[in-house]
């Protein structure tokens, strides 16, 4: 079976730096193992630079060397991948780069911790869609669980 | 004319760079550790091929260096994203 096709917001990927033993360190894990398929672009490679190099970032992370350590692991695990299309469909524009790749890459799901707008832009079934392209907005926690049902199903 | 480290036969390549990371290897270059963005590039690379680890080993390592941490509480986590992410939308108004 082919592998889940995954987006991460750059909030995930710091969760995971901070704490990489919870739900974000899980699915980074699954992403480094090769059971996930994640896709990213160089614009949200540039913002997860800036967080995880940010002051309030490194004070948890020790040093600056394990920072751009969670950069390369999480940039050389993902496909990288350069939108033809681009969409305006958060209130925080920031937020578009996300979908543009979702779409790109017919991402199955979009991994998020951001409670003020990403996760609220899914529907009662955590849906969303783009143009036609049906995915659905998860926390970190949310999609290990449908990952544990998805294996247990194929049991 | 020959050159000592093989530079007769050295490939040339384009490299894109993203605006950040170009300010950082200028400020180098300017502070006269590297005589130029190529010579500070070629060292780069060398240190990088030397230390090379696949990013599996690397997670691994990483996770294991954490055991040792405090990890912070799911509410202090959501707290400093929210920050950091103010933080880094004022870096692109300004």
């Amino acid at each position: 079976m082919e592998a889940f096709k995954v987006v991460l917001d750059t909030n995930v990927v710091i969760a995971a730096a901070i704490n990489p033993f919870g739900s974000s360190g899980k699915v980074l894990d699954m992403i480094v193992n090769g059971a996930v398929r994640s896709y990213t672009s160089e614009a949200i490679l540039e913002e997860l630079r800036f967080k995880l190099t940010s002051e309030k970032v490194l004070k948890y992370l020790e040093s600056r060397v394990y920072a751009l350590w969670i950069y390369r692991i999480f940039r050389a695990s993902s496909v990288i991948v350069e939108p033809a299309e681009h969409f305006d469909v958060s209130p925080d524009p920031d937020d578009n780069k996300l979908f543009d790749v979702v779409y790109s890459a017919k991402a199955d799901f979009l991994i998020s911790l951001n409670k003020k707008h990403v996760l609220r832009l899914r529907d009662k079934e955590m849906r969303f869609s783009l143009k036609g392209h049906k995915f659905l907005i998860l926390t970190p926690a949310e999609f290990i669980e449908v990952v544990e049902r998805d294996k247990n199903s194929g049991v | 004319m020959s050159y000592g480290d093989g530079m007769s036969t050295a490939e040339k390549v384009s490299v894109r760079f993203p605006p950040s990371l170009m300010r950082e290897i200028d400020r180098l270059v300017e502070r006269g550790e590297f005589s130029s963005r190529s010579e500070f590039i070629k060292e780069a690379v060398r240190f990088f091929l030397l230390h090379y680890e696949s990013p599996k080993e690397l997670w691994e390592e990483y996770k294991l260096l954490a055991r040792s941490r405090k990890l912070p509480s799911e509410e202090e986590i959501e707290k400093l994203l929210e920050e950091v992410d103010e933080e880094w939308k004022r870096s692109r108004s300004s």
